[in-house]
C-alpha cells in the first residue's frame, strides 16, 4: 500500500513521534516542500495521501490524474481544498482530525479577543517609547459573547468566554439544543453581542457569510474575531468596518489571500491584532492532530474507517 | 445627620480618571442633601497635608500619598476611600492613632484584574508580539521562531490568594488547567479547597507552576518577597506575571531571568517606580509584554470601585461602620466612635 505525503512544510509531520512509528511500518514517500504544480507527480501512484497543508488543493483534476488513490487524511478539520464531490465520484474516502485542535484555538480566540480588549500591542509600544498613559481598558466579564457556529470549537470558546463572565448567546448552522445554548437569530446576536467570533466550515454555502449589512449592525463597541477561514467574510467590508471605526477591534487568524501579502490594508490598521493562522498549532495539538491523522490511515487499512468526511 | 458632610477628592483623579469620578459623583452623590464633594487643594508630589484633608469628613483617594505628617492634629476627616485595594501609599498606624478608618474596594477590582492576568497569560503563550510583527510584515507561520503552548493541562499559581488570587482561581476554572497551587500564610486550605487550589510553600509555587502570577499585597513583609532565588526555581518554560505591585519583586533578578533565559516570559503592568525610567532593562527585551499600571483599568473597574468606595463613604455619613474598613481596630476606638455618633 503507497502512502504519500506530498506536502510536510513547514515540517511538522515528519518532526512527529507518531510519524516516526507510522513511516517505520508502511511504505511513505514523504516530501518537506510545497508541491505547487508537481502535485499530481508526487501522488500519481500513491492509494494513500496524507494531506497537512490546506494550499494543496485536491479537485476533480487531482482525483482523475490519480486512479490508484483510495483515501485522502488530511491533518486538520477543514475540507475546502478538497473537491468532496469529485472525491466521492472518484470513490476516495477523506476523513479529517475534529477535535483536536478546539482547545487551543478556543484559547487562541480569547487571547485575542483579551488582546484587543486591552489594547496589548500599541500599550506596551507606548510603555516601550517611555509613555505611561493609562488608557481606559475595555472588560468582558458582563458582556456579551456571540458565538456564530457551535462545533467542537465555537462550544469550547463560548465555555471559556463564561468563564470570564461573559454571557453567551449562539447561532448554528444546525440547531441543537443539546449542545446548551438556545439559536439567537443572526441579526439579534451581530446587534446585542460585544464580542463576535465566527466558527462555521467554509463551504459554498457559507462564503462571504458576513457582509457589508452585517457588520451595520453590531455595535460600535464591538470586537470580531475570525480564526475559521477568511474568505467567509467580505474582507473589503470588514476592512471598512475597522478603519471607520463602524466596529472597535477585530482578532484576526486568517484571511483571503495566505500569508497575507506585505502591505495589505489590513497591517495598517492599528485596531487589530493579527497572527498568521496559527491558532490551532501548538506543540499538544500538533502531536495529536497528526497522530490522529496517521491513526485515520490504520483504522482505513484495517477496514474500519474512522473521521470520515 | 446633623451638618454638611463634606468629602473631599484627590488631584489624581482630575488628571488620571476625570470621566469615571464624573460619572459616579453623578449617579450617587449628586444632588444628595446633607452631602458635599469637593477636589482637594492641589499636593506637591501628591502627598496630603493635614489642611488638605482637614476641610472633609472623608477623602477618595486614588493615588495619594498620605503620611504620618499628613494626618499630624487633622481632627475632622473621618475616613480615607480608597478606588482600589492597595494602600502601600497610606500609612495606616497614622490613620488608626487620628481615629479615621481607610476603606478599600475588594469587589470593584477582583475581575478586572483576574481578567488581566489571563490576558497576559495568553498572550505569552501564544507569543503574541511576535506573531502580529510577522504577520503584519508579509512572513506566515513558517517565519516564528516558535510555536504557542496551550494553557489546557497546565499548573496555575499564584502568591497569595487572597480576594484577588481566589477570583483568579474562579474564572480558571473551566480553562483546563491540570494544577492550582498558591502560598499564603493568612489562608487555611479549607477556604480554598473548593476552586480547587491547594496550598503549598513559595518555593513550590515557583518550582511547579507554568504559570506564576502574583496577587498579594505590596506591605513590610511583601517587600521584595520575589528574588533571584524563586526565579532560579522556575521552569524553563514558565511565565511570570505581576499586576500587584512592582517592589514585591526584586526588579535586577526579573531582568535577569528574563534576559538569560531562566524564564520563558513576563507579563509586567507594576514596576518598582513609576512611571518606571526611560531605560528600563525590561524595555530591550523580547519574552516581556508591558503597561503602564493600568491592564485592569477598565471603564467597569473605575466604575465600581467608586460605588464601593461611595457605598463606604455614605455608610460613614450615616454613622454606621463601612464594609471596605481595613483598620478595623479604629472601629472600636472611642475617638472615632464619637465621630460617628456626630454623624447620626
Amino acid at each position: 500500500m503507497k502512502i504519500v505525503i506530498p506536502d510536510d512544510y513547514p515540517v511538522v509531520m515528519a518532526a512527529s513521534a507518531a510519524y516516526q512509528r507510522f513511516a517505520s511500518a508502511h511504505d511513505v514517500s514523504w516530501y518537506g516542500t510545497l508541491p505547487g504544480p508537481d502535485l499530481v507527480n508526487r501522488i500519481a501512484e500513491a492509494e494513500i495521501v496524507v494531506n497537512i497543508r490546506s494550499s494543496t488543493r485536491f479537485g476533480e483534476d487531482v482525483f482523475a490524474s490519480c486512479p490508484r488513490l483510495r483515501l485522502l487524511s488530511i491533518w486538520g478539520t477543514g475540507t475546502d481544498n478538497v473537491d468532496l464531490e469529485a472525491a466521492r465520484r472518484h470513490g476516495v474516502t477523506v476523513t479529517n482530525t475534529p477535535g483536536v485542535a478546539a482547545i487551543s484555538i478556543a484559547e487562541h480566540c480569547l487571547m485575542l479577543t483579551l488582546a484587543v480588549a486591552r489594547n496589548i500591542l500599541t500599550t506596551d509600544a507606548s510603555v516601550r517609547r517611555g509613555e505611561w498613559v493609562k488608557g481606559n481598558m475595555v472588560q468582558l466579564a458582563g458582556k456579551t459573547l456571540g458565538i456564530i457556529g457551535l462545533g467542537a470549537i465555537g462550544s469550547r470558546f463560548a465555555r471559556l468566554g463564561a468563564a470570564i463572565g461573559m454571557n453567551v448567546l449562539a447561532w448554528t448552522l444546525h440547531p441543537d439544543p443539546s449542545r446548551g445554548y438556545p439559536q439567537t437569530p443572526l441579526e439579534t446576536l451581530l446587534g446585542e453581542s460585544d464580542v463576535v467570533s465566527l466558527h462555521l466550515r467554509l463551504s459554498d454555502q457559507t462564503k462571504g457569510f458576513l457582509g457589508k449589512s452585517h457588520f451595520a449592525l453590531m455595535k460600535p463597541t464591538a470586537i470580531f474575531i475570525n480564526t475559521a477561514r477568511g474568505p467567509l467574510v467580505e474582507e473589503a467590508a470588514l476592512i471598512d468596518a475597522l478603519s471607520s471605526r463602524r466596529i472597535a477591534g477585530a482578532g484576526l487568524d486568517v484571511f483571503d489571500v495566505e500569508p497575507l501579502p506585505a502591505g495589505h490594508p489590513v497591517t495598517r490598521l492599528d485596531n487589530v491584532v493579527l497572527t498568521p493562522h496559527n491558532a490551532g498549532i501548538t506543540p499538544e495539538t500538533l502531536e495529536s492532530g497528526l497522530a490522529l491523522s496517521l491513526d485515520n490511515v490504520t483504522a482505513f487499512l484495517a477496514g474500519k474507517p474512522q473521521h470520515v468526511v | 445627620m446633623s451638618k454638611l458632610f463634606r468629602i473631599g477628592v484627590s488631584p489624581d483623579f482630575y488628571s488620571e480618571a476625570r470621566e469615571s469620578l464624573e460619572a459616579v459623583l453623578a449617579a450617587r452623590l449628586t444632588g444628595l442633601p446633607g452631602v458635599e464633594v469637593a477636589p482637594m487643594p492641589e499636593l506637591p508630589g501628591l502627598v496630603a497635608t493635614p489642611e488638605s484633608l482637614d476641610q472633609f469628613d472623608a477623602i477618595f483617594a486614588l493615588a495619594v500619598h498620605i503620611r504620618p505628617e499628613s494626618v499630624r492634629g487633622v481632627r475632622r476627616l473621618a475616613a480615607v476611600a480608597r478606588w482600589g485595594v492597595g494602600y502601600d501609599r497610606i500609612h495606616v498606624d497614622s490613620l488608626t492613632e487620628n481615629d479615621i478608618v481607610l476603606t478599600i474596594t475588594p469587589n470593584g477590582v477582583k475581575r478586572p484584574v483576574s481578567e488581566a492576568i489571563f490576558a497576559f497569560i495568553l498572550a505569552l503563550t501564544k507569543n503574541l508580539l511576535t506573531q502580529d510583527r510577522v504577520a503584519r510584515a508579509g512572513g506566515w507561520r513558517g517565519d516564528l521562531p516558535r510555536l504557542g503552548v496551550s494553557i489546557a493541562g497546565k499548573t496555575l499559581g499564584s502568591v497569595g490568594c487572597g480576594n484577588i488570587g481566589q477570583e483568579m482561581f474562579r474564572m480558571s476554572q473551566s480553562m483546563g488547567f491540570a494544577r492550582r497551587i498558591a502560598y499564603d500564610p493568612f489562608v487555611r486550605q479549607e477556604q480554598v479547597s473548593s476552586l480547587g487550589v491547594e496550598l503549598v510553600s513559595l518555593e513550590t509555587v515557583f518550582r511547579e507552576s507554568d504559570f506564576v502570577t502574583v496577587n498579594t499585597l505590596l506591605n513590610a513583609s511583601t517587600e521584595g518577597l520575589v528574588k533571584e532565588s524563586h526565579f532560579r526555581l522556575m521552569k524553563p518554560s514558565a511565565y511570570f506575571i505581576n499586576t500587584a505591585r512592582g517592589p514585591i519583586v526584586e526588579h535586577a533578578a526579573l531582568v535577569r531571568a528574563l534576559r538569560e533565559r531562566w524564564i520563558a516570559g513576563a507579563g509586567i503592568d507594576v514596576f518598582p517606580v513609576e512611571p518606571p525610567p526611560k531605560d528600563d532593562p525590561l524595555f530591550e527585551l523580547d519574552n516581556v509584554i508591558v503597561a503602564p499600571h493600568a491592564m485592569a483599568w477598565t471603564a467597569e473597574l473605575m466604575r465600581d470601585n467608586g460605588f464601593e468606595a461611595t457605598d463606604n463613604v455614605l455608610c460613614i455619613a450615616r454613622g454606621d461602620r463601612p464594609p471596605g474598613a481595613v483598620n478595623r481596630s479604629v472601629l472600636e476606638k472611642p475617638g472615632f466612635q464619637a465621630k460617628l455618633e456626630r454623624y447620626r
